[in-house]
């Protein structure tokens, strides 16, 4: 008899801890999903900002190549000014970036937004003794470094995203993810090189 | 028969030992070893000359200046040469690079590395989280455009080299005597009335010294007598005895930084 309640209250005490311990893994569990999806926010807004950089630049590049009077540059104007108010219309924000379709028109309008300043570019290089002002190049480098900067905070969204995907479809991740409404993320998929020549230029995304 | 078989063995250790010998007579970074990911192992040393376009002298010149701009400042900027970056974009590969690494200081980050891509034809300036706020993308791009490709054009890859260290390290330390290209904001439309102003100060400053010195004064009365070195935050590299306590072939640590956002600009020639 006083065995058996011995056994009882230790039955009793393990039930305990292991329900402490499920319940402190479970916040445990939870915190990690937070984190990793405040890492995914951070790394998104981050790729946001580097895209209005490139387009706060693009009204000020415009007025330069107007006051260029090269002809031939002067004929991309409008074109690079419809591109960059189609591309500026898209906002990248979680909405976008869960949905293939929003997804797929915002990166066919910055990949055309940045064929029109390759193709800037090209013209400029195709004029070696027209003397284009240096603000020219500063803004071309300005808008070339902001694209750089975007292949780089896509690259850390990318893993941000993959880290909370494996996270919230693999085991323990799994059971909470689902409960509180954590779906799974879409990595990025593009390229983005303003420098690369025109024809290189993947048009039909 | 044991005799002979005694001999070959010695003979096969004294082998296995002179082979290493035979290496260690070069200059041991010029070996360069790659890792998985196809980027250069940190040799110790702030120049890499993977591709061979320096010549010893000037490779000798650059790692000087590069290690005295690190003990003095802090500052790790790095030059790798490659002869290709097998495809991928060169400034992608730059900052991986940058982040293997670890250039600048830890938690600063103030590096930055220029990179060359001999086969490609393709040059690269990245720049770390703590140093694209003063080296900014468009003086990268002036240092690619006017100091970097014109050298290359001429086959002077190696002066170009020095050269646009030189620039990079002065405008990151903020001293105007290492730079040559011209400085210019993008905001500065009125350049019409800084010229203006900058002619009266010149002028102003000349009438002054003219004056003093008709009159026998000293040209800085304030500091007559004191000492007129001040301890600023940017030192001189310029005309300072070169150190010879330190051999060019000394390894360094890389600071710890890294973390670059990407800043810097890319060119070709």
């Amino acid at each position: 008899m006083q065995m058996k309640k011995k056994t009882h209250i230790a039955l009793c005490a393990i039930f305990i801890l292991i329900s402490c311990f499920s319940l402190s893994g479970c916040f445990l569990i939870e915190n990690k999903i937070v984190a990793l999806d405040q890492n995914v926010e951070e790394a998104q807004s981050n790729i946001a900002t580097q895209y209005d950089n490139k387009l706060r630049r693009i009204p000020e590049l415009l007025q330069v190549v107007k006051a260029s009077k090269n002809a031939e540059m002067q004929a991309m104007v409008e074109v690079v000014e419809a591109r960059a108010s189609a591309a500026g219309q898209i906002k990248l924000d979680s909405s976008v970036l869960s949905d293939a379709d929003q997804m797929a028109r915002f990166q066919s309008a910055q990949a055309e937004l940045n064929e029109g300043i390759g193709r800037l570019l090209v013209i400029s290089e195709n004029y070696p003794d027209f003397k284009f002002p240096d603000q020219f190049f500063q803004l071309m480098d300005e808008i070339e470094g902001a694209n750089n900067r975007i292949t780089v905070a896509q690259t850390r969204y990318n893993s941000a995203v993959k880290e909370y995907n494996t996270y919230i479809l693999s085991f323990p991740g799994k059971l909470f993810a689902e409960k509180a409404g954590y779906t799974k993320k879409v990595p990025f998929q593009m390229d983005l090189d303003v420098t690369k020549p025109v024809g290189a230029m993947d048009l039909d995304l | 028969m044991m005799k002979k078989r005694l001999f070959l063995a010695v003979a096969l250790i004294l082998l296995t030992f002179a082979v290493p010998l035979v290496f260690a007579t070069e200059d041991i970074s010029s070996f360069f070893y790659k890792d998985k990911n196809g980027l250069y192992e940190w040799t110790g040393s702030f120049v890499v000359d993977a591709a061979g376009v320096l010549t010893g002298d000037e490779r000798a010149e650059l790692k000087e200046f590069l290690l005295k701009l690190n003990d003095e400042t802090s500052v790790q900027i790095a030059v790798l040469t490659t002869p290709t970056t097998d495809g991928e974009p060169i400034h992608d590969f730059a900052v991986r690079q940058f982040e293997k690494w670890q250039l600048g200081q830890k938690g600063v980050d103030n590096g930055a590395l220029l990179t060359v891509a001999w086969d490609d034809r393709k040059l690269d300036i990245t720049t770390g989280d703590g140093t694209e706020g003063i080296l900014t993308d468009a003086k990268c791009g002036k240092i690619i455009r006017e100091v970097l490709t014109p050298a290359f054009r001429e086959g002077r890859q190696g002066e170009g080299i020095i050269s646009a260290v030189k620039n990079m390290a002065g405008i990151i330390t903020q001293d105007e005597s290492l730079v040559s290209v011209t400085e210019e904001d993008s905001e500065d439309e009125e350049t019409d009335d800084t010229d203006l102003s900058w002619e009266i100060i010149k002028i102003a400053l000349a009438i002054y010294i003219i004056v003093r010195l008709i009159r026998g004064d000293s040209l800085i009365p304030f500091l007559y007598g004191k000492s007129s070195h001040k301890g600023g935050s940017s030192r001189s590299y310029k005309g300072t005895p070169h150190s010879s306590s330190r051999s060019s072939s000394s390894s360094y640590r890389s600071g710890g930084g890294g973390r670059t956002s990407g800043g810097g600009a890319s060119g070709s020639w």
